[in-house]
């Protein structure tokens, strides 16, 4: 890595310190609060790390200098009127049964959210009711940056943490509509930072579908930094679609932290489509027995975009499984980087974990890397992985331009039925409709 | 409908075909027979427009149009239809949205409204029947663990649905019992009609009992070397290939 590179990240820092102390401006009375002190520790540490470059291992494969080139200015303060019926409408399609829940530049708008329909056993609340309420067991619930150690974005999320939502399923409620996130970020937020936040409590016996879906209500460019934490009580499942279809200018960093107790069962299910660049963190944690996560993601990009998916499964107790499978397409001089890390503890046995990476190249100039880590400290154990990096079948093209398909449209098919062993495991049939139109779409677009 | 003058067609820079020619008329079934490695595969491929295989001389006429100039899915859309001796699986993609999306584009080439899902749905139906298919098999993916009769049924069933001018049936009686060779071979006799023309490549007379030709064309070593009525075929399987073989080498020098 050059000087100017590392100068880049330390230019961001600048400006990030910056942003800080305008943001703590702007807290008057408030900055003195418990939970702005946590703000400053998570600064602090911010500082302390640094963006990374990619020097650092983990980011290896990503440069960050699109991100890191931004001015990072303060997110505005959310209004609903530049969010029209139509956008939702459109975002809501195949999830119109869902409750729905809009963040509009990060902040809960309780007028576009179905808050009045929540069934019985489930709370929503605004992150900024909580923070200013600071009561410290509550403030350190959610407080992930703090639990998460040295991660430089979940420390920034943490620093400039101004909203968001508190979801919480009771003892052993079962939602049977899916809860629907929806984050809009509107041209106000062109070149500044938004820091999205989803905390999830799941408590014993639960069960709920939480799918968080970003968009933006017209192209611009600006920085989505989101932290999603939730935690798994014993016997409850949680199942997390996450749909990202933000602004082609943007850059989408997210990290999700499950914890996942006895007999759990967590399932994250990631689309990415949209961002320039994009860096999806998940990290799970099974730390009771017979804990199961599924981790699931199909990434379709075009043109120059960057997607990068990171994941660590750690195995931290006996008679867990984890299922990993993330599927790519890939067109044009796009990239993609498929890193999963299996952790299996001492005295995790009987351990089943199975991860697998399969990415169709659609184009000579589009690349992949993929690293699968497995590290094994326990011995009776099934650990198996494996990555896949090819082409469209020949055979099956000719085949179906031999019954009068286009060569472009064969190409589509046979990337949409590709993705589709992904997608037809997300539990919501109209979902699934729309995802699949989703991925049809991008070959439209071409 | 079809006429294929002094073909060479090669793969990988070896010459397979060298010197075909065949004339084939509208209401006629010609089946070519012939030895492994004779060349029957490659002519179906180039028929349909496989890009594996390289012409190297001579031409192809369909319907007073240079048929080498088509792209595989123009073929198809302008009536030219191939049964694959090796039908392809395809995961992911449902026998009916396939062969919607295939009848679909055919129709839209040729002019014709695409079909809504009911009146595709009557249509397959319809044709299902008359392939005595498993109508379970419409809903798995394409051919995915099918057995061998029931691929080369779904080939004739998507021959069914598109309504070919010409059909190209390669080795299909391969790898079949009697009774799917029956199942099959009634199929293609009853879409059979005086406007359309097959042709049939089999290596075994077998076939011919079932789906009966006008003509029968022997080919060996990349050339037709000798052509004859359905008798042709009969005589072949007494005698066997040899006696073609001996036949050619005296005979069948191009003049």
């Amino acid at each position: 890595m050059n000087d100017s590179a590392v100068l880049k990240q330390e230019v961001a820092l600048r400006r990030v310190t910056a942003l800080f102390a305008d943001f703590e401006r702007t807290l008057n009375g408030a900055a003195s609060s418990a939970a702005h002190a946590r703000r400053r520790e998570a600064m602090a540490r911010l500082a302390e790390v640094g963006f990374p470059s990619m020097k650092h291992e983990d980011w290896k494969y990503t440069n960050l200098g699109p991100l890191l080139d931004m001015d990072f200015r303060l997110a505005p303060a959310a209004t609903e009127a530049t969010v029209s019926g139509a956008l939702l409408d459109a975002a809501s399609r195949g999830l119109e049964q869902a409750l729905r829940l809009v963040l509009v530049d990060g902040v809960l708008v309780p007028a576009l959210s179905d808050l009045a329909r929540l069934p019985a056993g489930v709370s929503v609340e605004p992150l900024r009711e909580l923070l200013a309420a600071a009561d410290e067991a509550t403030l350190a619930s959610f407080d992930v940056a703090a639990q998460a150690g040295t991660d430089a974005f979940t420390a920034l999320n943490a620093a400039l943490l101004r909203d968001g939502v508190r979801i919480r399923i009771a003892r052993d409620v079962r939602v049977d509509l899916p809860l629907h996130l929806l984050f809009i970020a509107t041209p106000a937020a062109t070149q500044a930072v938004l820091t999205p936040r989803v905390h999830i409590e799941a408590a014993g016996g639960s069960s709920a579908t939480i799918v968080e879906q970003y968009i933006a209500s017209e192209a611009a460019e600006y920085f989505t930094n989101a932290v999603s934490s939730i935690a798994v009580a014993a016997n409850a499942e949680i199942e997390h679609v996450i749909v990202q279809d933000e602004g082609a200018g943007s850059c989408h960093i997210a990290s999700a932290y499950a914890r996942v107790a006895r007999d759990g069962r967590y399932r994250n299910r990631y689309f990415g489509f949209g961002a320039a660049l994009l860096r999806n963190n998940v990290f799970v944690a099974l730390e009771g027995e017979g804990g199961d996560a599924v981790l699931d993601g199909v990434y379709v990009p075009v043109g120059a975009q960057h997607m990068d998916h990171f994941s660590v499964i750690d195995h931290r107790a006996p008679h867990c499984t984890s299922h990993e499978q993330y599927k790519g397409v890939l067109a044009d001089s796009s990239r993609a980087v498929f890193s999963g890390r299996i952790v299996v503890r001492p005295g995790a046995q009987k351990t089943d974990a199975k991860q697998a990476n399969n990415n169709l190249l659609l184009s000579s100039d589009a690349l992949v890397d993929a690293r699968p880590q497995l590290e094994i400290y326990a011995d009776d154990v099934k650990c198996t992985h494996g990555a896949t990096i090819g082409r469209l079948d020949e055979d099956a093209m000719f085949y179906l331009r031999s019954r009068g398909i286009a060569a472009a449209d064969a190409e589509r098919i046979l990337s949409q039925a590709f993705a589709g062993e992904v997608v037809g495991r997300v539990p919501i049939e109209g979902l699934r409709e729309r995802l699949d139109d989703m991925i049809h779409a991008r070959f439209d677009e071409r | 409908m079809l006429d294929i003058r002094n073909l060479h067609a090669s793969v990988a820079g070896k010459p397979i075909l060298k010197g075909l020619n065949l004339s084939v008329q509208p209401g006629e079934i010609h089946a070519i027979m012939g030895p492994n490695g004779s060349g029957k595969s490659t002519l179906a491929g180039v028929l349909a427009g496989r890009d594996l295989y390289e012409v190297t001389e001579g031409e192809i006429i369909y319907k007073g149009r240079n048929l080498l100039e088509l792209s595989a899915e123009e073929r198809a859309c302008e009536g030219v239809f191939l049964a694959f001796q090796y039908p392809v699986e395809i995961p992911g993609v449902s026998n009916t949205y396939f062969l919607k999306a295939a009848l679909n584009a055919v129709r839209k080439y040729q002019g014709q409204a695409e079909l809504d899902a009911v009146d595709f749905l009557a249509l397959v139906k319809e044709k299902v029947q008359l392939v005595e298919m498993n109508p379970a098999l419409l809903n798995r993916p394409v051919n995915e663990g099918f057995s061998g009769g029931e691929k080369k049924r779904n080939e004739i069933l998507q021959m069914a649905v598109l309504n070919p001018l010409l059909s190209i049936l390669d080795e299909t009686d391969s790898g079949l019992d009697i009774d799917a060779l029956r199942i099959v071979a009634n199929g293609v006799n009853k879409l059979h009609t005086p406007d359309n023309a097959a042709i049939v490549v089999t290596h075994y007379q077998r076939l011919l009992n079932y789906i009966v030709p006008d003509f029968v064309h022997v080919l060996v070593d990349g050339r037709i070397v000798t052509s004859g009525d359905k008798e042709l075929a009969f005589h072949l399987e007494e005698q066997g290939y040899d006696w073609v073989k001996e036949h050619a080498d005296t005979a069948g020098q191009p003049a």
